[in-house]
């Protein structure tokens, strides 16, 4: 009996040395966000194996480098200056063995540091989307829709966790705010740049959020999210306002918010006000909103800062036929009449000069006809604004502009398979004629090459814009996406679940400048030892 | 099944001061490897599994009952897995080995040996369409226990079960999917998985035949 008890011992303990549990993120299901092109970088954000891949293009030869984030990444952005990304983690609770119990996220991660951890600080809800603040200080996420969370029991889409960027993780950052609703759940939120309100006895510049509900305009002072909101009603009595675009003027602490199926664009003047001396939570401010126009339904909003200073907002009104040119400081404004609908305005700036000239495209309508206007003296009212028309041979189902030139790429069809580059000095447009869908494509930095890519054809166009030279590079594998870097480098991404990519030094380089990357999602995965195995 | 039975009978009532078997031996069976590193882990939930041959040469005899053999063998293993619910994994591994094993007849049918072997050892894996192939040396020890189910003195025939241990060399891996192509290709970097080890405990069975 002894001797068969000791044969039973015996063998148990040599299967249970035998067999080991295999770690779960190997059986976990993956998805790859990317690429997303950065300062000189482009990061993938790996959802099984918990971790940002940046392939760095500075060299000659790429270098991979990871930074370990959380479970589950399901939203990643990244910063106004490309030198951080922002990544959001569901998390996940131990259900099965390996698993961990871990909170949903916001990770932070420094890529222009390499080696340095991300920062992660806990959201409490597994918010979808992120807005983060022009300075890269203040950031809040929120759902990116109603509906129920078929991962959760309770979901309250109102929710908002208000990020401060500057500071670590606390009890008190991120805060949890939920705003104040009429059934509406947000549609998105702009954050402003920093504004200090006029007659404020705080000096301290801060940010607002803009939270666009339907029929609902929330105001919330990111700095202080502990303070009460402000609501603004919308609704007209008919169909539903939805607030679409916000630009803001940092210098009158005001914005200027655009919506569907509204009368006009909205000016929201925020002014101090003294707080309640009972409610600790009062706010300090007010929001004083104003319309402007003469009554017709925007359809798009562009903002400038004229040579002078001055913030200059644009609108488009097709039910006046009217484009609406507003002194953003001072709400005063002019009218031009058009007799086109009018629904996609664009600037062009030339560097950080003032931009002096816009275009008006009616896309929605397919129209044939651009629209120019002269900026430079738009400020005088002496002056005549007069709208340049550009009569085309095609309908425009798209209008693009290119960094830093007076140059955009207009699309004439919906397959993007016929395009052409319009140069606002000369009003001339040249067709050209794509070998396929133009399914991808960027422009370099400097604004000299148009960059394109169709699936399936193994092959990248690029036309100089200076002389509309067309060029092509032929590649080893057909492309996904095409992106173009800060140092003028070519990535182009052909997907695949290990990472794969050509690198193209510029674009007047040669096959054999080029380099095809290959396995950089997966690199390095033998030897990474994950903290779950650590703690094994 | 009588044949077997007759067999056994034969052999046990041959006479046990006779030597089973002959000098020279061969042997083809079954083997196991636990794959336990956290590499292999990556690859596959499985073991490799697999058949294992080799000769075998009696070269000293130590004393009455022991003896010193050299041997040569050749393992070849597989595992099979899947990565990320989609990706399918195979792992082909062949090891050839030479050795020595000390072997002692603890009775006319059973013997006990130890063996320690050392070789190369190629490892070829296959992630979806992606492949690369290694080669590495490799050691290995077991214990063995062998019941002879014959054992006449010019030939014997039975069964080893052996546990064992594999040490193998940790290579680097670097996936590459073929082209099919006949053009020129563009400059390639591709980026290691990094190191596969396939170390393990062996488990084995085999069919051991001594002429």
């Amino acid at each position: 009996m002894r001797t068969l008890l000791v044969t039973m011992l015996v063998v148990s303990a040599g299967a249970g040395c035998w067999s080991d549990d295999r770690p779960v993120r190997w059986d976990r299901e993956r998805a790859v966000l990317g690429p997303i092109a950065l300062k000189s970088q482009v990061a993938y954000v790996d959802s099984a194996l918990d971790r940002v891949v940046l392939v760095d293009v500075t060299a000659d030869t790429p270098v991979i480098s990871h930074t370990a984030i959380g479970r589950r990444a399901q939203y990643a952005v990244p910063s106004a200056n490309r030198h951080q990304l922002f990544v959001i983690t569901r998390g996940e609770q131990a259900v099965f063995a390996g698993q961990i119990d871990e909170a949903p996220k916001l990770w932070v991660v420094d890529t222009q540091r390499a080696g340095t951890p991300a920062v992660g600080y806990t959201i409490g809800s597994p918010f979808d989307r992120l807005a983060v603040s022009p300075d890269g200080k203040r950031a809040v996420a929120y759902f990116s829709a109603g509906g129920t969370d078929p991962d959760g029991f309770f979901r309250n889409p109102n929710e908002l966790a208000v990020i401060d960027l500057a500071s670590p993780p606390s009890e008190t950052n991120p805060a949890l705010e939920t705003i104040r609703s009429f059934g509406a759940v947000p549609e998105g939120i702009s954050l402003s740049p920093p504004m200090v309100l006029a007659g404020s006895p705080d000096p301290t510049p801060r940010t607002f959020a803009f939270v666009l509900s339907a029929n609902t305009l929330t105001v919330l002072d990111a700095t202080h999210p502990d303070r009460h909101e402000v609501s603004i009603r919308l609704d007209l009595g008919g169909a539903a306002v939805v607030p679409r675009e916000v630009v803001f003027a940092p210098d009158t602490a005001s914005a200027y918010v655009r919506s569907d199926h509204a009368r006009d664009v909205l000016q929201v003047l925020l002014e101090a006000e003294p707080p309640s001396g009972t409610d600790l939570h009062d706010n300090d401010f007010r929001a004083v909103v104003a319309e402007l126009g003469a009554g017709g339904g925007p359809t798009d909003i562009a903002v400038y800062d004229d040579a002078g200073g001055r913030r200059v907002v644009l609108a488009s009104t097709p039910d006046t036929g009217e484009i609406l040119v507003i002194d953003a400081d001072t709400a005063q404004f002019r009218s031009i009449p058009v007799a086109d609908p009018i629904d996609r305005i664009l600037v062009f700036a030339d560097g950080d000069a003032a931009p002096h000239k816009a275009l008006f495209a009616s896309v929605g309508a397919g129209g044939k006809r651009l629209y120019e206007l002269e900026l430079d003296h738009l400020s005088d009212p002496l002056a005549q604004a007069v709208l340049t028309p550009i009569v085309l041979d095609q309908p425009v189902r798209d209008v693009v502009p290119v960094p830093g030139r007076d140059l955009a790429l207009v699309v004439h069809d919906d397959a993007r398979t016929v395009i052409g580059v319009l140069d606002l000095t000369t009003t001339s447009t040249s067709p050209l004629l794509g070998v396929g869908q133009l399914d991808s494509y960027d422009f370099s930095p400097d604004g000299s090459h148009l960059v394109g890519a169709t699936k399936g054809v193994s092959r990248i166009g690029f036309v100089a814009l200076d002389n509309l030279h067309p060029t092509d590079f032929r590649l080893d594998d057909p492309p996904l996406h095409v992106l173009t870097t800060a140092n003028d480098k070519v990535f182009v991404d052909h997907g695949g679940p290990f990472g794969h990519a050509t690198i193209i030094p510029s674009p007047s380089a040669g096959r054999s400048d080029a380099v095809v990357l290959s396995g950089f999602l997966t690199a390095d995965l033998f030897d990474e030892t994950t903290p779950v195995e650590e703690e094994h | 099944m009588r044949m077997i039975l007759i067999g056994l009978v034969l052999a046990i009532a041959v006479p046990a001061a006779a030597a089973p078997g002959g000098n020279d031996e061969v042997w083809f069976g079954g083997t196991t490897r636990a794959l336990r590193s956290a590499s292999a882990n990556a690859l596959t939930d499985d073991n490799l599994g697999g058949a294992a041959f080799g000769y075998a040469r009696e070269i000293a005899e130590l004393g009455p009952d022991l003896a010193l053999w050299a041997e040569a063998g050749m393992t070849i293993d597989e595992a099979r897995g899947t990565m990320f619910q989609v990706l399918d994994t195979r792992l082909g591994v062949i090891d050839g080995t030479a050795g020595v094993r000390l072997r002692y007849r603890l009775h006319r049918l059973v013997a006990a040996s130890a063996r320690l072997d050392a070789g190369v050892q190629r490892a070829a894996i296959e992630i979806s369409d992606a492949t690369d192939t290694t080669w590495g040396a490799m050691a290995s020890t077991a214990l063995a226990v062998d019941l002879l189910a014959v054992a006449r003195p010019d030939f014997g025939l039975g069964v080893r079960a052996e546990l064992g241990y594999v040490r193998a060399q940790a290579r680097s891996i670097a996936l590459h999917s073929p082209t099919g192509s006949e053009a020129l290709q563009l400059p390639l970097m591709d980026a290691a998985l990094g190191r596969l080890d396939l170390s393990g405990p062996t488990f084995g069975v085999a069919l051991v035949g001594q002429f």
